[in-house]
């Protein structure tokens, strides 16, 4: 079948990414259904909606002990897997317990991408990161423009009701992703439009210096209708999260803008766009009012990636 | 002892289901929610839905087989919960005007002009051709679904697929070339 013009596969990749769901409402359904499979909610809500019924299914006695349990494993699991990692210095480390309660993980993911070096040292505790329900972007509810008024409803109180009881997102065991990815092939068109990136121009890096090869590539993909489910790949999860940070640094919003990079250096410590990530980071901390301080970095930069397409843009970088 | 141990499997084994549950999620989700969307699912209870969507999927998850592939399973299960989501006279009407829903959308402040233009668009677009031609080509076009994924999803033939897939795409680039000329859609 003839494949749609350039323009048309465009303006669906435009329609596409309208509407997605935020990275506050995607943390914030992720921690939910976690939390309502955690108290064996998933059988029953399934049976319950099976049948129609909307109503909350009643509780399992002991869950509230369970989750205590289980989240305590987790931050001290956590806990350890922090201590050890280079990525979060703590000099004053308070109790978990409190920290959980009165530090957002994209702050913190934050506040270490604005004191880490632009080429930040591999997490040693990758293992720890992640939630099995992590979100993409660890958001707070506050920040998410297209929240709705009821993030907490009947089915997901608890939530409110038990914060620091719960297991936090980046605490959990990462989810065997490789494995489970492998089992299911996927074909050139599912890969394309699956990734939701326009398709040509693929990424506007909010610089001159080209954008890496891969979506070019994948933009000339032909729209081609054959089978295969798509498990994303971890590329299209790196481009994604640049993207939004790119997005983000053109709306003038630095701090998300590093939280999404932040993300990218937690999940993806040596992956293939980490030179797109320092000169988003660079250009973040520009937008931020530290040009000495990007610029120092893009020196940094430039040392050690002599032959990068990056170089140039660096090179001028914070410059009006 | 023995009873310690079942309960260790069975926990280990739920915390697969769960790690499963979460990976589904996070590839998945944007398409779920797009598609309750489509099912007419109120926006205030598109959040809900999705929750709903993955535990039924948690409790399922064993029986699942591979017949149409995920996305067509995802497919069936948003169409039931959107469905629950949407008031049932409407659901009784739109059974004669095809499954899903497409309404021109307001202006969404956040977006940009350029994509509330490809919203609009598409949005108009898919409102006005044939209610069968727009699902085929909203799920090949706009979610990627490959063409069989689609007739199981929608449980038609394939070449049913292909046939309204062309149709749909002919007037896709038929309507594109007319803004681009300036006249109306």
């Amino acid at each position: 079948m003839k494949s749609l013009e350039p323009r048309a596969r465009q303006l669906l990749a435009e329609y596409r990414s309208h509407g997605a769901l935020t990275p506050a409402a995607r943390s914030r359904v992720a921690r939910a259904i976690e939390q309502r499979l955690a108290s064996g909610d998933g059988g029953s809500a399934g049976d319950a909606i099976a049948r129609g019924s909307r109503t909350a299914p009643a509780r399992a006695p002991g869950r509230l002990a369970a989750l205590t349990k289980l989240g305590l494993v987790c931050l001290a699991v956590s806990w350890v897997g922090l201590g050890a990692s280079r990525l979060w210095p703590a000099p004053d480390p308070p109790q978990p317990a409190q920290r959980a309660a009165d530090e957002p993980p994209h702050a913190r993911m934050q506040s270490e991408i604005a004191q880490a070096p632009i080429q930040p040292a591999p997490v040693v505790a990758r293992g720890a990161a992640r939630s099995p329900l992590s979100p993409r972007s660890p958001t707070s509810g506050s920040a998410a423009p297209r929240a709705t008024a009821k993030p907490t409803r009947a089915r997901s109180r608890t939530h409110a009701a038990t914060p620091v009881l719960l297991p936090r997102s980046n605490e959990r065991e990462r989810l065997p992703r490789s494995n489970e990815r492998a089992q299911i092939p996927r074909s050139n068109e599912r890969e394309r439009v699956d990734r939701g990136i326009p398709l040509a121009p693929a990424i506007d890096f909010a610089s001159p210096a080209p954008a890496p090869a891969v979506p070019a590539r994948r933009a000339e993909a032909p729209s081609t209708l054959e089978a295969g489910p798509p498990p994303s790949k971890p590329i299209e999860e790196e481009l994604a999260l640049l993207r939004k940070a790119h997005q983000r640094l053109q709306a003038g919003d630095w701090q998300r803008a590093l939280s999404y990079l932040a993300e990218h250096t937690w999940r993806f410590p040596r992956g293939e766009l980490v030179e797109a990530r320092s000169v988003a980071t660079l250009l973040a901390l520009c937008a931020k009012g530290d040009a000495a301080r990007a610029r120092r970095e893009a020196d940094r930069f430039r040392a050690a990636h002599p032959g990068s397409p990056y170089a140039e843009r660096v090179r001028t970088i914070c410059s009006p | 002892m023995r009873a310690v141990r079942k309960e260790t499997e069975l926990t280990a084994e739920r915390r697969e289901r769960h790690a499963r549950v979460a990976q589904l999620f996070e590839q998945h989700a944007d398409f779920v929610l797009r598609l309750l969307r489509r099912f007419g699912t109120p926006e205030i209870e598109c959040e809900d839905a999705l929750q709903e969507v993955f535990l039924i999927v948690a409790r399922k998850l064993a029986e699942y087989e591979e017949r149409g592939g995920m996305r067509a399973w995802l497919f069936a299960i948003a169409r039931q919960v959107g469905s629950d989501a949407r008031r049932a006279s409407i659901r009784r009407e739109r059974r004669h005007r095809g499954l899903f829903v497409f309404e021109i959308a307001d202006d969404d402040p956040h977006a940009t002009l350029e994509r509330n233009q490809a919203v609009r668009f598409l949005h108009a677009f898919l409102a006005q051709i044939e209610p069968r031609q727009a699902e085929v080509f909203y799920l090949a076009e706009v979610e990627g679904m490959s063409a069989p994924e689609i007739a199981a999803a929608l449980e038609v033939k394939l070449n049913t697929v292909y046939s309204r897939l062309r149709l749909a795409r002919e007037r896709f680039e038929r309507a594109l070339r007319r803004i681009g000329d300036g006249r109306p859609l």
